[in-house]
C-alpha cells in the first residue's frame, strides 16, 4: 500500500477515500460515490480530462456497471461456449493448454504492455526485440559450444565472436553446455531490460513521442537479428537441453493427451501465470503501481502530487523491456531457433490488442490486469476455434479484426459518449 | 406332430438368429476396425510467393482425391504459427499421420519430435528438419540437379561467353545448393562473367524487381539473366521493360509457373527454357503418406522404402512445354 490506511470499511482502499474528499466538486447525487467508478474497478486516481468515468454524469445502474467491466469476461464466456456447441473436442484439456501454451509469449509481453498503456505509453519495439534478443542469445550460445572450432579457424568468423570464443576457450568454458545455456539466458533477459531502458531514456530524456521512440525499435532489432543471421535463422546447437525450457513443463497426474502420453503444464504457461498475477500484485498494492496509473490518468497533476514521472515512465519501458526478454528466452527455447524475419512479427499489436480487448483505456489511467489475460485468452480461443474449424488462414486476420473492434464498442455501451 | 414341430422351430430360429447375428459380428467387426478413418495433417506455409501457392492449390488436389481421409488443413505465415497449427492439430484431432512443408528448417524441428515421440507418422517435404532421422519419409527436389541444369543451359545458351547477371532466392539450404551446383558449371566456362556479388530476391517479384532495377543501373551490358525463380524472372523483365534496354535477350527463371511455361510453349525468345520444381511434390508426399498409413504397415514399408527421396527436374524446352502446362494449377 502507498499510504498508511486507516481502519478500512470496506474493500475499497484508503486511496477510494482519499479522492472522494479531495474531489468536493464531484456531481452530487451519486449517491454511494463510487458506484459508478468503484476504485477497484476504474482505479483512477485522480478526476481530469483523461479520466471522463470520474466527471461523467451517472447514467446507469450499478448491475449495469458490472456488467460493463465484466464484458471482457462474458464475451469470453460466451466465445467459449459456442465453440464448444459447434465442436466438444474444443474443451478437451490438451486443447486448453495448447492455447494457454501458444498464447503465453506474448502474454508475458500483454502484461508488461498494461502497465505501459496505463501510464499512457505504447511500445512498438517488443516483437523485434524478441528476435534480437533471442537471437542474441543463440549466438552468444553458439560461441561457447563452438568456441574451440571457432578460435581454431578465426578468418571465417567475425572479430568478436573470434575474441568471445578466445575468453572461453581460456575460461575453460568452451563446449560446456551448461555455461552456454546460463550465458544465453543471462543475456537475453539483460538484453531485453536494457532496450527497455533505452526506450524509456529517449522518452523521458529525449523528449520522444513513444510511438516514434519505439517505433524506431521495431525496425532497428528487426534489422539487427537479420543482419546477424543474414536474413537466415538463429540454430541452437544445443540439441536438446536449451529447448526444454520452452517445451517441458510439470506432468499433470491422470490425464494424458490423445495419444496416450501425460500432459504437462508447459513452463511458459507457469511464468505467464506467475508474471500475470506479480504484475497484479504490483499495479493494485504497490506505491509504483499506484504512480503508473496516475501518470496515465493526468500527468500533470502527478508531477505536481510529486510523482517522479520520469523515474516511472522508465521504469515501466524497462519492465515491459524485461517482460519481451522473458517472452524471447522462452520462444527461442521452444524454437531451439530464431527465425530473425519472423519470430515475433506483430507480437507487439497482438499485445496491445489483448490489453484493449481487457478495457484497458488506450489513454491510459484505467485498466486492469486481469482484463489483460481475459483479452488474451479470447485472442487464444479465436486462432484454436478458427483452425478448429478449418478455416483458412487467410481469413483469420478478418475474424480477429472484427473481434478487436467489436470487444471494444462493447466496452463502450456501458460508457458515456467523449 | 405339431408339439415336437413348433419347439424345433423355434429352436431352430433362435439357432439361426444367433449365427447370423454371429456372422455379422464377424463380418462387420473387422473391417470396421481396419475402416476406420485415418486422419492426417496437413501444414504448409502460407502463399507468399507463387509457387507456395502452388503448393497450396497441389495439397487441396491430393486431399481430394482421397475423401476416405479426415483431413485436417492449415497453411502458416511464420514458424510461431506453423507450431501452434500442429499443436492444435495434434489436440483437436487425434492424428494418424502429419505432411509438413517447414516455413523454416530450424524452428520446427523441436515440434516435429514432438509429434514422431506421440506416435504420428511424419512426411516432410522440400524443406527438412535439422535433424533427418525425425521425418518417417522426406520428399524434396533435386536443388544441386537444378543448379546444375540450369547452369548447364545458360552455358551453352551463351556460347560459353558473355556477361550474366544472377539473382538469388530465399537465403536457405535450397538456394544454396542451387547456387553452388551453379557455380561449379560455371568454373567451366571461362568466358562467362558473373557480374557482381549476385544479390537474394526471395523468390518474390517485387524484390526481383529491385534487384534488377539495382543491376541495371551497375552494369552497362548484360547479355542474360538467370533468375532462378519465375516469380523473380517476372520482377526482373518489368524492370527491364521499364528501362528500355535492349541489350539483355532472354533470362531463365525457374519452378515451372504455368504463364512461364506457356511462353516457353509460344517460343517467347525472352524464355527459351524454363526449369521445374513442382510444388506438386506435396502431392507427392500426401499420396505417400496416405498408402503407406492405409494398411497399418507402415512400419513393414519402412524396412525397404528409402527414407529420403529426391524428385528430379526437369528443363522445359518449346518441344517439351505442353507437358509441363497445368492451366487448372494456380501456379
Amino acid at each position: 500500500m502507498s499510504m498508511p490506511g486507516g481502519p478500512k470499511t470496506d474493500d475499497r482502499g484508503p486511496e477510494a477515500v482519499d479522492r472522494n474528499e479531495g474531489t468536493g466538486d464531484r456531481e452530487k447525487g451519486t449517491g454511494s460515490g463510487g458506484a459508478r467508478c468503484s476504485p477497484r474497478r476504474c482505479l483512477s486516481p485522480f478526476p481530469g480530462p483523461g479520466n471522463r468515468n470520474a466527471e461523467a454524469p451517472h447514467r446507469g445502474s450499478r448491475a449495469w456497471d458490472a456488467l460493463a467491466n465484466l464484458s471482457p469476461l462474458l464475451a469470453l464466456g460466451v466465445l467459449v461456449a459456442v465453440v464448444t456447441a459447434m465442436n466438444p473436442r474444443f474443451v478437451s484439456p490438451a486443447n486448453l493448454l495448447n492455447i494457454l501454451h501458444a498464447w503465453s509469449f506474448v502474454g508475458v509481453i500483454a502484461i508488461g504492455m498494461t502497465f505501459v498503456i496505463l501510464q499512457g505509453g505504447i511500445d512498438l519495439s517488443v516483437g523485434s526485440l524478441v528476435a534480437f534478443a533471442g537471437g542474441l542469445g543463440i549466438w552468444l550460445m553458439n560461441t561457447v559450444l563452438d568456441a574451440a572450432a571457432i578460435s581454431a579457424a578465426p578468418q571465417s568468423f567475425s572479430g568478436i565472436r573470434v575474441a568471445l570464443a578466445d575468453a572461453f576457450n581460456a575460461l575453460g568454458w568452451a563446449g560446456s553446455e551448461g555455461v552456454a545455456i546460463a550465458l544465453a539466458f543471462a543475456l537475453i533477459l539483460l538484453t531485453g531490460l536494457l532496450a527497455g531502458a533505452v526506450n524509456g531514456l529517449l522518452i523521458t530524456k529525449g523528449r520522444l513521442a513513444a510511438f516514434i521512440a519505439t517505433l524506431g525499435g521495431l525496425a532497428a532489432y528487426r534489422s539487427l537479428a537479420q543482419a546477424m543471421a543474414d536474413g537466415g535463422e538463429f540454430r541452437s546447437l544445443s540439441p536438446e537441453t536449451f529447448s526444454r525450457l520452452g517445451t517441458g513443463g510439470v506432468p499433470i497426474p491422470f490425464l494424458t493427451n490423445p495419444y496416450g502420453l501425460p500432459l504437462v503444464l508447459p513452463w511458459p504457461v507457469l511464468a505467464f501465470a506467475t508474471v500475470a498475477l506479480l504484475g497484479h500484485v504490483v499495479l493494485r498494492h504497490t506505491r509504483y503501481g499506484r504512480y503508473v496509473i496516475a501518470v496515465g490518468a493526468n500527468e500533470t497533476a502527478a508531477r505536481y502530487s510529486g510523482v517522479r514521472v520520469d523515474r516511472v515512465k522508465i521504469a515501466t519501458y524497462t519492465l515491459i523491456g524485461a517482460l519481451a526478454g522473458l517472452a524471447a528466452l522462452m520462444n527461442a527455447s521452444r524454437m531451439n531457433a530464431v527465425s530473425s524475419g519472423q519470430t515475433g512479427v506483430m507480437w507487439e499489436l497482438d499485445a496491445i490488442a489483448a490489453v484493449v480487448i481487457g478495457g484497458t483505456r488506450m489513454s491510459g489511467g484505467a485498466g486492469r490486469i486481469w482484463g489483460t489475460v481475459v483479452g488474451l485468452l479470447i485472442l487464444g480461443v479465436i486462432a484454436n476455434m478458427l483452425n478448429l474449424l478449418q478455416v483458412s488462414t487467410y481469413l483469420q486476420g478478418l475474424v480477429k479484426g472484427l473481434i478487436i473492434i467489436a470487444a471494444v464498442l462493447l466496452q463502450r455501451v456501458g460508457r458515456p459518449a467523449d | 406332430m405339431h408339439r415336437i414341430l413348433s419347439p424345433i422351430l423355434a429352436l431352430s430360429l433362435v439357432l439361426a438368429l444367433t449365427l447370423c447375428s454371429c456372422r455379422d459380428d464377424a463380418a462387420t467387426a473387422g473391417p470396421a476396425k481396419e475402416q476406420r478413418k485415418l486422419t492426417i495433417g496437413v501444414s504448409i506455409p502460407s502463399a507468399d510467393h507463387g509457387w507456395t501457392a502452388g503448393v497450396g492449390y497441389w495439397a487441396r488436389e491430393a486431399m481430394k482425391l482421397h475423401p476416405e481421409i479426415n483431413w485436417v488443413y492449415a497453411t502458416a505465415d511464420s514458424p510461431e504459427k506453423q507450431i501452434n497449427d500442429i499443436k492444435d492439430m495434434m489436440a483437436q484431432q487425434k492424428l494418424d499421420g502429419l505432411v509438413i512443408l517447414a516455413t523454416e528448417s530450424a524452428p520446427l524441428t523441436p515440434i516435429a519430435r514432438e509429434v514422431r515421440r506421440n506416435g504420428i507418422y511424419i512426411v516432410n517435404v522440400d524443406r527438412g528438419f535439422t535433424e533427418a532421422e525425425i521425418a518417417h519419409v522426406f520428399v524434396e527436389g533435386d536443388n544441386e540437379a537444378f543448379g546444375r541444369k540450369s547452369a548447364e543451359f545458360i552455358a551453352q545458351k551463351m556460347g560459353g561467353e558473355g556477361k550474366l547477371a544472377i539473382l538469388r532466392g530465399i537465403p536457405c539450404t535450397v538456394d544454396t545448393d542451387r547456387f553452388n551446383a551453379a557455380m561449379a558449371v560455371f568454373a567451366q566456362h571461362p568466358g562467362i562473367e558473373i557480374l557482381g556479388t549476385p544479390q537474394p530476391a526471395y523468390y518474390n517479384r517485387q524484390k526481383g524487381l529491385e534487384v534488377m532495377q539495382s543491376y541495371l543501373a551497375q552494369f552497362d551490358h548484360i547479355d542474360a539473366v538467370w533468375a532462378q525463380d519465375d516469380d523473380i524472372a517476372l520482377g526482373a523483365e518489368q524492370a527491364i521493360r521499364e528501362s528500355g534496354r535492349t541489350d539483355i535477350q532472354w533470362m531463365l527463371g525457374g519452378a515451372g509457373m504455368k504463364d512461364i511455361v506457356k511462353r516457353v510453349m509460344k517460343e517467347d525468345p525472352f524464355y527459351p527454357a524454363d526449369i521445374t520444381y513442382p510444388p506438386s511434390m506435396i502431392a507427392v508426399g500426401i499420396h505417400l503418406c496416405v498408402s503407406n498409413l492405409r494398411d497399418g504397415q507402415q512400419d513393414q514399408i519402412g524396412q525397404f522404402m528409402p527414407q529420403h527421396l529426391k524428385l528430379d527436374v526437369d528443363l522445359v524446352t518449346p518441344e517439351n512445354a505442353e507437358k509441363y502446362f497445368f492451366p487448372e494449377s494456380t501456379y
